[in-house]
């Protein structure tokens, strides 16, 4: 038996918290908008932990 | 077919030289709104009466030598986000049909204190990011060098309106590359001020830290024409600058010897999409600029890809912040591509916008870096010509680079350097210091009288 889609699923928890619900036809095309900008916040992440990593990694070396 | 609106610094001498009137002009333009728009597309409000009036107006003023600046009795539109007092403002959307503006923005409050005539309201994609899309009460529109193409967005009826001759100036809006954008594809001029510079009161917001105010214009004096009015501190827009406003139609003409140019050449030259002619444009007019006595050199700046994220996260987590009450009452009113555009700002938590902010001055701060040693920047903002319009295929997917000025706020400009074999039009962006406008407009005049845009007949 298929496993029900993790993304669809988190898409659906994230929007019921707010109470939207989308009509069935339009779920494929919210669902790759979600995967889309879930894409983009793990860049942003990505990006701001290697700048933090950069920092501490400076302030231990003057620290010392 | 009526003829085309002259730029507005020539309307400007032929309206004091008595060799014009506005109430000439404004029905000129009219005319030709009527003629062609049928298939363009990119008025959505048209003011006939107002704007005869106002022309009239303006022809009785000037007549008495009440002049009230160089846009006195000049036609223009906007985007139909900006409110104009007793004009409905539409943002593109179903859901605001009904809406009539008590008040003018403060942009259309400037042009009507410099005695411009407002012509009526231009398209946008539904509430400046969601299109072109098909189901909506209006058509998309359509490119006029090209009317099997997009003209790009959001502010798509500003650029189709000075591709289609009808106006000289049309200010947009600009998030992640609204001004600039439309402006590349439908070869216009277009310039993202510095954030804060132009008053965004009485503007439907699509992101509060990202969104600017700006002109796309026929030419790089126009926008600095358009620029000098909009341009100043507004005590009723909280991000409004108090910085003062340079004369930017003064340098103009003062050309590019000793300018250094850098070119974050990593940005673009690699980037998927990226297309050949528009590479070599770019070459070409940075040869161009050298040998007006420009020094070019590369510059190194942050992956295009952490700035398209930043601005990403940031756009669609305060437009859900606007739009997450009516996404759950009226859903079906919205188009298709903003509904689920703006809905997936409900993942976004505070720790990722947070995150973004934080980025966001990282590369603020890298920019800042690569100017230090520079007077401007001068990269690519559309990787290759205007896309056919094609159902569903909407901005997300867009070769497009306007985004990373919007992240940071510097002013950025984009301008025409020729068309292609097929003669779609090819664009460079130049970016400057934070309200450095001044600059970036020399830069481009340079280029424009270099490259012999200004003798190309509009479509």
């Amino acid at each position: 038996m298929p496993q029900p889609d993790q993304d669809l699923q988190d898409l659906e928890r994230a929007l019921g918290r707010h109470g939207i619900v989308f009509p069935e036809p339009q779920v494929p095309g919210v669902l790759a908008e979600f995967r889309d900008i879930r894409l983009k916040m793990a860049t942003v992440s990505a990006a701001v932990k290697a700048a933090r990593d950069a920092e501490t990694t400076g302030a231990g070396a003057a620290d010392e | 077919m009526s003829d085309v609106a002259p730029r507005a610094a020539e309307a400007g001498r032929m309206l004091r030289s008595g060799a014009v009137t506005s109430e000439a002009l404004t029905r000129q333009a009219l005319d030709r709104i009527a003629e062609r728009d049928g298939k363009i597309h990119a008025f959505v409000h048209v003011d006939k009466d107002g704007a005869i009036a106002a022309a009239r107006q303006a022809d009785a003023e000037l007549a008495r030598g009440d002049d009230r600046g160089p846009l006195h009795g000049l036609p223009y539109a906007i985007k139909d986000i900006y409110d104009a007092k007793g004009m409905p403002t539409t943002c593109g959307s179903r859901l605001r049909l009904e809406h009539k503006a008590t008040e003018d923005s403060a942009v259309v409050e400037r042009f009507r204190e410099g005695g411009a005539v407002l012509l009526g309201k231009l398209a946008t994609f539904e509430f400046a990011l969601g299109g072109p899309c098909f189901d909506l009460p209006w058509e998309p529109t359509r490119n006029p060098w090209s009317l099997e193409r997009i003209p790009g967005g959001s502010s798509s009826g500003s650029g189709a309106a000075i591709a289609a001759g009808y106006v000289a100036i049309a200010p947009g809006s600009c998030t992640t590359g609204s001004i600039r954008g439309p402006a590349a594809w439908c070869g216009a001029v277009g310039l993202k001020p510095t954030f804060g510079r132009v008053s965004r009161r009485g503007v439907f917001p699509l992101s509060g830290s990202l969104d600017h105010c700006g002109p796309l214009a026929r030419s790089v004096h126009d926008a600095a024409l358009a620029l000098s009015v909009m341009a100043g501190h507004d005590p009723r827009d909280p991000s409004s600058s108090r910085e003062p406003v340079a004369d930017y139609c003064a340098g103009l003409d003062g050309g590019v010897s000793g300018l250094r140019i850098g070119v974050p050449r990593d940005l673009f030259e690699t980037a998927p999409g990226m297309s050949g002619d528009m590479l070599a444009a770019i070459d070409q007019s940075l040869a161009m600029l050298t040998d007006l006595g420009a020094v070019v050199s590369n510059v190194a700046l942050p992956e295009s890809g952490q700035f398209l994220a930043c601005g990403r996260v940031l756009m669609i987590a305060e437009a859900f912040a606007t739009h997450r009450e009516l996404l759950r009452t009226r859903l079906a009113d919205y188009g298709s591509i903003a509904a689920k555009r703006f809905a997936v700002g409900a993942e976004i938590s505070s720790a990722d916008y947070l995150d973004a902010i934080l980025l966001k001055e990282l590369l603020t701060r890298a920019v800042d870096d690569a100017l230090a040693d520079q007077d401007v920047l001068i990269t690519a903002i559309s990787l290759d010509i205007a896309p056919k319009l094609v159902e569903e295929k909407s901005a997300g997917a867009w070769p497009m680079q306007a985004s990373p000025f919007n992240v940071t706020g510097h002013p950025a400009i984009s301008v025409p350097t020729g068309l292609d074999r097929i003669r779609m039009p090819l664009a460079l962006q130049i970016v400057g210091r934070p309200f450095d406008e001044a600059t970036i407009l020399r830069a481009a005049r340079s280029l424009e009288a270099a490259n012999g845009w200004e003798q190309v007949a509009l479509p």
